[in-house]
């Protein structure tokens, strides 16, 4: 008996320690980031030798002060926003009608396109990038913001209609037969029922592509210009040219604009979806 | 020859699947008059299901036509049909109380706000669910027994031409559902809508209809008063599908004498059939367990038998015996008529000629 307990006692300590150390081993470059951000020296010793927000005053002065328009910090942050809310709208108006399709209705194919949604997410990234720039550079058209958006869509759609198609399922087609014999049409079925039904579903795709989009870097680097440049790619430029800080109080702020967005609409989808208990 | 005074009228109507090789609703013709409830009773799998949901606008047709109040409705969308269906999930909306709930299908027909509070309290008070205290539930907070009188009341408030119900009581306990059946004629009788029942349950299709249209492999085989279905059913199949029934082969006429005919059942054994029975060959002779008699002694013109088993419930006495050829026979009776005689003794059996039936193999 005592081997028994003592045997149950070193198990879930394995499994106790081993959660730890993966734990610590995911976060454990977020903190430093974090910790190395609040540091007073100049150099990238680590830990830092004393703490302080000189580099979050540096950042601010970055994005506000006199040579805001020559680092275009404050620009690329908007570029990025402004990419991953197309974006994620544009996977929303692509993947809901696409995920009903293809849950509700029988067709010729829908196994192999079920089956195509995976292969983006095994996609190299690189691969499509060089073939994105490609089309776009063999088309000659200026696309602008939307050469970034687009690859975008493709890359995350599967994200979205992932989401969307769960939450689908577990709708009952009864429930929408219902309203049609109540007499809505059937596009007034899909906005009085399913959309509300799937809310959440949709929602937590939108914060995924949203984020994901935000972060993105392979795609962004093959479509950046000089126009349209990406949070991600400031980032790396500034890591390559000049290494302070700064660098880092920029990464966490990244940091926590994702954390919060997640919270945000976390606490909207959550309490919205209260109501259906 | 179309009815124009119908509240529903099906002419040959037929659903195939698979290319024609599964005919679901194989040629299916029907009237429901203004007012009645007619019950489509069948096993699962007979069609009724699928015969409904074209009814209803969500199965189209591969064939026949669908008339309500005179209207061909065939090719219309469900939405435009005005016909109102209770689901067997009862699929109330769980993302709507009580009230929006109900009032779905006339905000769907753009009626103002306070018409629609007021249609939705007098139909919440019909169906016994004071609004005062129902309105604003929640469909998670409902028992199964509320959320059929939810149902029921999202699809009556929106004066339908006709209602459809399939099953929506078959997750109900036996006790519940025969008193929401009565319940339900109650209601349907005091507004006058046209329905129509879908059930394999056939206790309550007695209960609810006026007629029964019973359903066999996508096509009705016979249409009556639950009585009438009851008492002279078209053929073996209906027989057995509406309660235990004593089913024996005949042989040969033996003789005819005034009201009653003597035939031969192929255990070898005489019984007398009605007279009206018109005999030929390879028929059945079907009486009900509570028709049939059992004697100790042999009462003159019984069938002698071996008993089998005995049971008592239902307040019933059940016999179980065989015949010599070992046909299998039920009598039941509120009397203990073979007080006594145990399993593998010899017994009698008769059954009164006007209670016997005469159908085709």
């Amino acid at each position: 008996m005592a081997n028994a307990i003592g045997r149950r006692g070193f198990e879930a300590m394995l499994i106790r320690s081993s959660t730890i150390f993966l734990m610590a081993l995911i976060l454990l470059p977020i903190i430093v980031v974090v910790i190395m951000s609040f540091t007073a020296s100049t150099t990238l010793e680590f830990p830092p030798p004393a703490l302080s927000f000189r580099w979050y005053a540096d950042v601010w002065d970055m994005a506000t002060g006199e040579n805001a328009s020559f680092t275009r910090l404050l620009e690329s942050f908007w570029v990025s926003l402004i990419i991953a809310g197309l974006s994620a709208l544009g996977c929303v108006a692509a993947g809901v009608p696409a995920s009903y399709a293809l849950v509700r209705y029988k067709f010729a194919g829908r196994a192999a396109i079920e089956e195509l949604l995976g292969l983006p997410i095994v996609f190299p990234a690189v691969v499509l990038g060089i073939a994105l720039l490609i089309l776009v550079s063999a088309s000659g058209i200026d696309f602008g913001i939307w050469q970034i958006v687009i690859a975008h869509c493709i890359i995350f759609l599967p994200f979205m209609m992932r989401n969307c198609m769960t939450a689908l399922k577990s709708v009952d087609p009864a429930l929408e037969e219902a309203a049609k014999t109540l007499g809505a049409s059937p596009l007034r079925t899909f906005f009085e029922i399913v959309l509300p039904l799937i809310r959440s579903g949709v929602a937590s795709g939108v914060l995924l592509v949203f984020v994901l989009s935000f972060n993105e870097f392979t795609l962004s680097y093959f479509l950046y210009t000089v126009d349209v440049f990406p949070l991600s790619i400031w980032l790396f430029q500034q890591s390559n040219t000049s290494f302070s800080p700064a660098i880092f109080a920029i990464s966490a702020l990244t940091i926590f604009f994702n954390a919060a967005i997640i919270l945000i609409v976390d606490a909207l989808v959550g309490r919205g979806g209260g109501a259906l208990r | 020859m179309q009815h124009e005074d119908c509240a529903l009228e099906l002419q040959n109507l037929e659903r195939h699947f698979a290319h024609g090789r599964v005919r679901a609703v194989d040629g299916v013709s029907l009237t429901v008059e203004p007012g009645e409830i007619l019950s489509i009773l069948g096993p699962s799998g007979c069609g009724k299901t699928t015969l409904m949901r074209m009814i209803a606008g969500l199965e189209v047709p591969t064939s026949g036509q669908i008339r309500i109040h005179g209207r061909d409705v065939s090719s219309l969308a469900p939405h435009e049909r005005n016909v109102g269906l209770v689901f067997q999930s009862l699929a109330v909306f769980p993302h709507m109380n009580v009230e929006k709930n109900v009032g779905f299908g006339l905000r769907m027909r753009k009626l103002s706000a306070a018409a629609i509070k007021s249609k939705v309290d007098t139909v919440l008070d019909l169906v016994q669910l004071p609004p005062d205290q129902f309105a604003s539930r929640w469909p998670s907070e409902l028992s199964g027994g509320q959320l059929q009188r939810v149902a029921l009341a999202r699809t009556l408030v929106t004066e339908p031409a006709l209602v459809l119900f399939d099953e929506p009581m078959a997750a109900l306990d036996r006790r519940l559902r025969d008193y929401m059946a009565i319940e339900l004629r109650a209601i349907q009788k005091q507004l006058g809508i046209a329905a129509v029942y879908v059930t394999h349950d056939q206790e309550t299709a007695s209960t609810m209809s006026d007629r029964i249209a019973v359903m066999n492999s996508g096509r009705v085989v016979q249409v009556g008063p639950p009585p009438e279905i009851y008492n002279r059913p078209a053929n073996r199949f209906v027989a057995e599908f509406l309660g235990d029934t004593n089913v024996l082969t005949i042989a040969r006429l033996h003789e005819r004498s005034g009201v009653a005919q003597q035939v031969e059942v192929e255990a070898g054994q005489r019984l007398a059939v009605s007279a009206d029975d018109h005999l030929a060959g390879g028929q059945m002779v079907l009486f009900r367990p509570g028709q049939t008699k059992v004697f100790t002694d042999d009462p003159g013109g019984a069938m002698q038998a071996v008993l089998t088993s005995v049971s008592f419930n239902g307040g019933l006495y059940h016999w179980m015996m065989r015949l010599a050829d070992g046909t299998p026979l039920l009598a039941q009776s509120t009397r203990d008529d073979l007080g006594g005689v145990s399993s593998g003794q010899p017994i009698w059996v008769s059954v009164d000629h006007e209670q016997t039936h005469v159908v085709e193999q």
